[in-house]
């Protein structure tokens, strides 16, 4: 009797999962077609948003989406670990100069700060000053007696390589608090106060204050006139199959991109 | 009964097969040790005996390998964990010893359950508490190594008490009711007799949470804030070597010039717990 | 009574550290109370908020599930050596300190070589199936160890009572040793599934982190940790904090459960002793 019982526990531990009747997920068999899509943590929602009815249109190919940074992105393609990166880093290593490129628009870089600064404008110059980690108060510019905290990306990121771009030597402050993605700076810097970070906006950004650069106002319905953007493209190997170019040319061209703060450029006809 | 009609070739069946699972376990532990070793000589090709190995600067793209900072990183963090966990973990052991000995086994149960907690729901926890708390207390960043300590002394508390419990319920009774009936008061009894009788197994088990602590990767990354520079205090945001392991894999996959400081810090995590398993074995024949 | 101030602070030593685990866990649960629904566990993950933890949940169980299938007869091929056969004191010692520095080797560490390995060598996609691989790696020490633990438990009296009966040492340890060693061996491997449920840092680099929506083992496999600290640090999605809660939660009550129904195993199996016959 005992016996009976512990076998009908086993099996049902065992069956569990295959009984799991979890939504939009369908089974599959072995040795179906697999694109990998590689990189910045900035492309991955438009990614996945995009990727659940392209694959209900190509029932026969599994897509797997990871994130790494466009750093790890770029390099997995040219090693070909990956069919597909994702990456919005200039300049380009040498690696990748030879692979097959589709943008997708630009993403706004946001400079952001904590709304307890007191700060809502810095010019540049004091903006390089603050990021290189020479200014340590809030008060010398003119807000609340509160620290100054940086809060960056790690250098895998596209948006931290904008940043190495924009201010000169010695580079960033070396003293800045590290986080892995746009989302985590995000919610540090809204949680921290005296913190000051920069992040590729999309909608729905909030309880932080965008710093305004040199009175320019970062203003959403504006995007294209803001200064400080990176170029989001999807990169994949030139002998690579049509299918997998395929994707890379659909994603660059997904009717989502506005929902993720992807833009046009101005004067390029895409 | 049946009556019993084997024949030793099914017993040297059963011995090949336990000998070859034993062999596997060996080959995989060596070749997880070689393979860190051999990436650690790539390194030294590729980089040359680096100095800045020895030095505070950490940019691997630029040829800077200071993994001072994270070494110092782990350290302070466990040493925090350790501080903070082992009086709390005592005080349980002590509690249920002497006060409670009728609820240990219920006790126990409940501590084996907590071990099991997952290192994320601490983290989680860090994040959603203790950075804010420090953040109010002290008026800086909150991610710091504090945090990362304090979330891995919390996380190694269950284990601890556990060990710390099984440590002192080996103390005799009869040398603990002779103590008492010889005047000695039962602080006096605590002190002299059972912890003192039960520092190796106690130190044993101190060292196995230092284990525990010093490998932990996820928890500690979402707290301590990923600084890559020497802590200067413990308010200080900062970085281990584990965190700066997740941290770099994206940064540095393999083909990358660089990229075998990876296996590097992966091998001094590898030696200083071979180190402690050596210390173990030590404690275990003092204690004989 | 006299001389008790040690045992007093003590007792509030003690009291201080069990409210804290139950805040902790309280906090947990209490956050998570808004989004926990059916619908969040059987639901895919979303963007936009109002997502669920479907696929990450069928992720966690055939992955850990899996992966302790594959791990059971490799470690305790290796216990059964190290307990029945032993060998050489010399192979003994190295035997030893090979599985206990194997054993507490930090995850990030295993995360790393399997991606080494798996990935980039063997070519494997970040999948279900390279999760699988890290998983094994690092709950084989963790077997041989349970299984070592509960076939030391095992007196000699008995083996050596069944030599002398005439058995052959296969049959020693499969109609002697091994039943009698079933109950510690299954408790332990409930806390070996638990410790797997809740693993997150050698999974991030192997299986990746996010889902498919075709279930395959090259699909990406994100487990429920890993979802958790996804959302806790990273996601932007409305609700991510109480989200991630709700994961904590599922996840807590998937390591209870199976901490819970291996113990009840392990009892009922317990009673079948001889032991009890003969008292």
């Amino acid at each position: 009797m005992r016996r009976r019982w512990i076998w009908a526990m086993v099996w049902g531990l065992v069956l569990l999962p295959w009984s799991y009747p979890a939504q939009g997920t369908t089974l599959k068999p072995l040795g179906m077609h697999q694109i990998s899509i590689i990189g910045a943590t900035s492309l991955i929602p438009l990614t996945k948003r995009f990727l659940p009815e392209w694959e209900r249109r190509h029932p026969g190919v599994v897509v797997s989406v990871t994130a790494g940074g466009s750093w790890a992105g770029i390099l997995a393609v040219a090693e070909g670990q990956a069919d597909i990166g994702m990456a919005d880093l200039a300049p380009l290593p040498k690696r990748a100069l030879r692979l097959d490129s589709y943008p997708a628009g630009r993403l706004a870089v946001a400079f952001i700060a904590n709304s307890d600064d007191g700060v809502k404008n810095l010019s540049r110059s004091q903006l390089v000053q603050v990021l290189q980690g020479r200014i340590h108060n809030w008060q010398t510019l003119g807000g609340h007696d509160k620290p100054v905290i940086v809060v960056s990306r790690p250098m895998s990121s596209g948006a931290r390589a904008m940043l190495d771009r924009l201010v000169p030597a010695p580079g960033l402050s070396a003293d800045a608090i590290i986080q892995l993605s746009n989302g985590a700076v995000l919610k540090t810097v809204r949680e921290t106060p005296g913190a000051i970070g920069y992040v590729e906006w999309r909608p729905g950004m909030g309880g932080v204050t965008m710093l305004g650069i040199d009175h320019q106002v970062f203003d959403t319905s504006r995007l294209a006139a803001w200064p400080y953007y990176t170029q989001p493209t999807f990169y994949v190997a030139p002998g690579a199959s049509s299918l997998v170019k395929q994707l890379a040319e659909m994603l660059s061209r997904s009717p989502y991109k506005a929902e993720f703060g992807i833009y046009r450029a101005q004067g390029i006809p895409r | 009964m049946k009556p019993v009609t084997g024949r030793p070739r099914g017993d040297h069946l059963l011995y090949r097969v336990v000998w070859l699972g034993a062999l596997l376990l060996l080959m995989l532990g060596f070749a997880i040790a070689a393979i860190l070793v051999w990436g650690t000589v790539k390194f030294v090709i590729d980089h040359g005996l680096n100095p800045s190995l020895l030095g505070t600067i950490y940019q691997p793209t630029h040829d800077q390998f200071g993994l001072l900072p994270f070494i110092a990183g782990s350290l302070v963090v466990t040493m925090i964990a350790i501080v903070v966990a082992l009086p709390l973990a005592l005080s349980v052991a002590v509690t249920v010893i002497a006060t409670l000995p009728r609820q240990m086994q219920m006790i126990r149960q409940i501590l084996s359950g907590l071990v099991a907690i997952p290192s994320v729901v601490f983290g989680w926890w860090g994040l959603s508490l203790l950075v804010p708390s420090i953040r109010w207390i002290s008026g800086r960043p909150g991610f710091s190594l504090l945090a990362g300590g304090l979330v891995l002394a919390i996380m190694i508390l269950p284990t601890l008490s556990l060990l710390s419990i099984n440590a002192l319920d080996r103390v005799s009774v009869r040398w603990v009711e002779g103590s008492l009936a010889l005047g000695a008061t039962p602080d006096q009894t605590l002190g002299r007799l059972i912890l003192s009788v039960s520092r190796i197994p106690l130190l044993e088990a101190s060292i196995l949470a230092v284990g525990r602590a010093l490998g932990e990767t996820m928890a500690v990354q979402m707290v301590i804030g990923g600084r890559v520079l020497l802590p200067h205090g413990l308010l200080s945001p900062g970085a281990t070597l584990t965190t700066q392991l997740l941290t770099d894999i994206s940064l540095l996959p393999p083909g990358i010039p660089g990229h075998y400081v990876l296996d590097f810090m992966a091998l001094l995590l590898l030696v200083a717990m071979y180190g402690m398993v050596v210390l173990v074995e030590r404690t275990r024949r003092w204690s004989l | 009574m006299r001389g008790q101030t040690w045992h007093r602070l003590a007792l509030v030593g003690a009291v201080l550290v069990f409210t804290l685990f139950i805040a902790m866990i309280g906090d947990l649960v209490w956050q998570s109370l808004g989004v926990l629904s059916w619908h969040f566990l059987w639901s895919p993950p979303s963007e936009m908020g109002h997502g669920g933890i479907g696929p990450e949940l069928l992720n966690t169980l055939v992955m850990v599930g899996i992966a302790a299938l594959i791990s059971l007869p490799l470690g305790l091929a290796g216990a059964i050596f190290r307990v029945e056969y032993r060998g050489a004191p010399g192979f003994l010692k190295v035997f030893d300190r090979v599985r206990f520095t194997f054993l507490s080797l930090p995850t990030i560490v295993i995360g790393l070589l399997v991606y080494q390995w798996v990935v980039v060598e063997l070519g494997w996609p970040l999948s279900i199936r390279s999760g699988i691989v890290a998983l094994v790696v690092m709950n084989w020490p963790f077997v041989v160890n349970i299984g070592i633990e509960a076939l030391s438990g095992v007196p000699d009296t008995s083996r050596e009572a069944s030599m002398a009966l005439g058995a052959t040492s296969s049959q020693t340890l499969m109609r002697i040793v091994f039943p009698s060693a079933l109950p510690a061996l299954i408790a332990g491997l409930g806390v070996s599934t638990a410790r797997l449920l809740g693993e997150s840092a050698a999974l991030i680099f192997t299986a990746g982190i996010n889902v498919a929506v075709h279930w395959s083992w090259s699909m990406p496999g994100e487990t429920l940790a890993v979802h958790l600290w996804y959302l806790r640090t990273e996601s932007l999605a409305p609700h991510a904090n109480a989200e991630a809660a709700a994961t904590g939660v599922v996840l807590l009550g998937l390591v209870a459960l199976v901490l819970y129904l291996t113990q009840k195993i392990a009892h009922w199996l317990k009673p079948r002793d001889y032991s009890r016959k003969s008292a």
